[in-house]
């Protein structure tokens, strides 16, 4: 080894050892890396364990039934966790890169973009976690309009998982159906596109966030007006819409990456 | 040094992974810490419902240590029955 460069010491020393070695590494780096996302749905559920703490303190009579609201919204800012769960699993036990063709060091490095596309969830986790708080709260205030704040709730949570399923849909790809890997462009070259198709959604951590607090806010107004609960649903929407964007463009890329990739043509 | 195995490279890979799991205790942290901040005011501003308001908490918090935990065990998974191992063969 006579080359200097520290990347083509790294890469040689690497692709002396078995092809199967390579990729069971990576799988392993990438299952932990798909647990990242489980700081999301601890600071959301916690915030919303918080608010429940708070509006039993607020209205003792209606204790319970926030309770339940605060329970529900945990439950759905949960997700994020579990698919990553369930994405670390598969990694561990069901691995299906192992006996993929192609070159051993990008299905490698699809094993962890995929971990590293999870931790988008991270995202959701946190905004749905505020949506459930802000429900308890509203069912407190008010707790004749809990069923209209609760829907609002609920509405906007669903919408706040949006980049939680595009960041699953992307690991997805990498694990079963990275089409790079048969790529025959220059090795380096894949195996970056492959990790960079996974970094890439990390983005939706931002839409999950935000959406989730449009989505809390909602339920806030739904919960003391509940008169103006379409417009309130309409506003919620709309803006939710608009905070998308910046995962679908993530989205885009990554596929971009996957599928049309511009730099292999340039080699 | 000796020369690095094929299952050396998995074992050391799997501790980097078991490391980066336990990234997620971020969450958990912050969030019950959140949850305890808000029940002592609660107590603070009624302390007549104590009893419900610690229950709350505690109940939320508890959610709110599932990811931590789900962290906890794929590290455990990759620590104490690495089932990547195996699979070399």
């Amino acid at each position: 080894m006579d080359n200097t460069n520290f990347i083509m010491i790294f890469l040689d020393w690497l692709m002396s050892f078995d092809k199967i070695a390579i990729i069971l590494a990576g799988s392993a780096i990438g299952a932990g890396l798909a647990m990242i996302a489980g700081i999301g749905p601890g600071i959301g559920q916690g915030y919303a364990a918080g608010k429940a703490a708070e509006a039993t303190a607020t209205n003792p009579d209606s204790s319970k039934q926030a309770t339940m609201v605060m329970l529900l919204g945990a439950g759905i800012a949960e997700t994020s966790g579990i698919l990553s769960l369930v994405i670390a699993l598969i990694l561990l036990f069901g691995n299906p890169l192992i006996s993929q063709p192609g070159d051993g060091l990008v299905i490698a490095v699809s094993a962890i973009g995929a971990g590293l596309a999870m931790i988008a969830g991270i995202g959701p986790g946190v905004g749905q976690g505020y949506a459930a708080g802000k429900g308890a709260e509203a069912t407190s205030i008010n707790p004749e309009g809990s069923r209209g704040s609760t829907l609002v709730m609920l509405l906007g949570s669903a919408v706040a998982q949006t980049s939680g399923i595009f960041s699953m849909v992307i690991a997805l790809i990498l694990m079963y159906a990275n089409p790079l890997v048969n790529s025959h462009g220059s090795t380096i070259v894949v195996a970056a596109s492959t990790l960079g198709a996974g970094i890439a959604m990390i983005a939706g951590i931002g839409p999950g966030i935000g959406q989730g607090y449009a989505a809390g806010k909602g339920t806030e107004a739904a919960g003391k007006r509940p008169k103006y609960q379409s417009s309130v649903i309409k506003t919620m929407i709309l803006g939710q819409a608009v905070a998308q964007t910046t995962g679908i463009y993530a989205l885009v890329i990554s596929l971009v990456l996957m599928f049309a990739n511009p730099l292999l043509k340039l080699l | 040094m000796e020369p690095i195995t094929g299952k050396a490279l998995v074992l050391a890979a799997s501790a980097i992974g078991a490391g980066l799991a336990m990234i997620a205790g971020i969450g958990p942290g912050i969030g019950q810490g959140y949850a305890a901040g808000k029940g002592a005011e609660g107590v603070g501003r009624q302390p007549e419902a104590q009893g419900d308001i610690i229950r709350t908490m505690l109940l939320g918090a508890a959610v709110a240590e599932t990811t931590g935990i789900y962290g906890l065990i794929i590290a455990l998974i990759l620590l104490f029955a690495n089932p990547l191992v195996k699979l070399l063969g």
